[in-house]
């Protein structure tokens, strides 16, 4: 996985075919339960729960206020910067401005939330799992350490245009 | 925008008078979001120093939640909206007297 660097005011990630193509998919994956139907389907429920949390978890009506407020416009945000990620991915090297980038380092992490229900991480513990199971693996991967592996390569992307934008906004202020 | 009704659609006009309830918007530890990226996002959003947004980051990691935000319903509803938007976990509720 190549990460992000900051060079000459972009934000560059020379990501390779195959990893472009799986980032893009899971991305248009992950879109489309953002659009899909309301109510969901139990089976996106609980990942949806992890993109758009309840704003109260004792108080049913500040929750409920607070989804009819926001809901569709969180949605929308998520629908379409995640549709321009998928974008992206599929016409090539990975080439952004300050803008892009921003909207990029927050679709990244809504497909580790999406990725993160599917390895059922709810625990730091169940995170240092998934690191320590890519780390001892020595049989070929199965479905859920392919998912591991997709979590922590995401996982690293996402820091290091962190990293970059951070950089950036260092060098801003000199 | 918000449940409230305006001030001076209150039914009470005493109300008016009194300085609205605050609100406070709290942001809980979770597994996934990189404790680089809450600083960043810290940052990003409510315009922090450094210093500032990794101290509430870090209170984020080892106390499990921290305070980041208070003042009006409105306002506050915001914030979450932003936290949500950004992927972090935070809830809205009103200011303990």
């Amino acid at each position: 996985m190549h990460l992000f660097r900051h060079v000459d005011g972009w934000f560059v990630a020379a990501l390779n075919a195959q990893e472009r193509a799986v980032l893009a998919s899971i991305a248009t994956e992950v879109q489309g339960m953002v659009q899909g139907e309301a109510p969901p389907s139990l089976d996106v429920l609980p990942t949806l729960t992890r993109l758009f949390p309840p704003a109260s978890m004792d108080d049913g009506e500040i929750a409920r206020d607070f989804a009819s407020l926001t809901g569709k416009a969180l949605r929308d945000t998520k629908d379409k910067r995640l549709g321009r990620l998928a974008g992206r991915l599929a016409r090539g090297t990975i080439r952004l401005d300050a803008d892009e980038a921003a909207e990029t380092v927050a679709a990244l992490n809504d497909l580790r939330l999406a990725i993160a229900e599917i390895l059922g991480i709810d625990t730091a513990e169940d995170a240092d799992q998934v690191y320590a199971t890519l780390a001892d693996r020595a049989e070929p991967a199965g479905d859920h350490d392919v998912f591991g592996e997709v979590y922590v390569a995401l996982t690293v992307l996402q820091e290091s245009l962190v990293a970059a934008l951070d950089a950036a906004a260092t060098k801003r202020t000199d | 925008m918000s449940a409230l009704p305006a001030p001076a659609q209150r039914a009470d006009a005493r109300a008016v008078n009194l300085p609205a309830k605050a609100w406070i918007v709290t942001v809980w530890d979770d597994p996934i979001n990189l404790m680089s990226y809450v600083t960043y996002v810290f940052q990003t959003h409510f315009g922090f120093p450094r210093d500032t947004a990794e101290r509430l980051m870090l209170a984020v990691h080892h106390e499990g939640r921290a305070v980041v935000a208070t003042g009006p319903r409105e306002t506050m509803e915001l914030h979450c909206e932003a936290m949500h938007s950004y992927g972090l976990w935070a809830t809205l509720s009103p200011q303990e007297a």
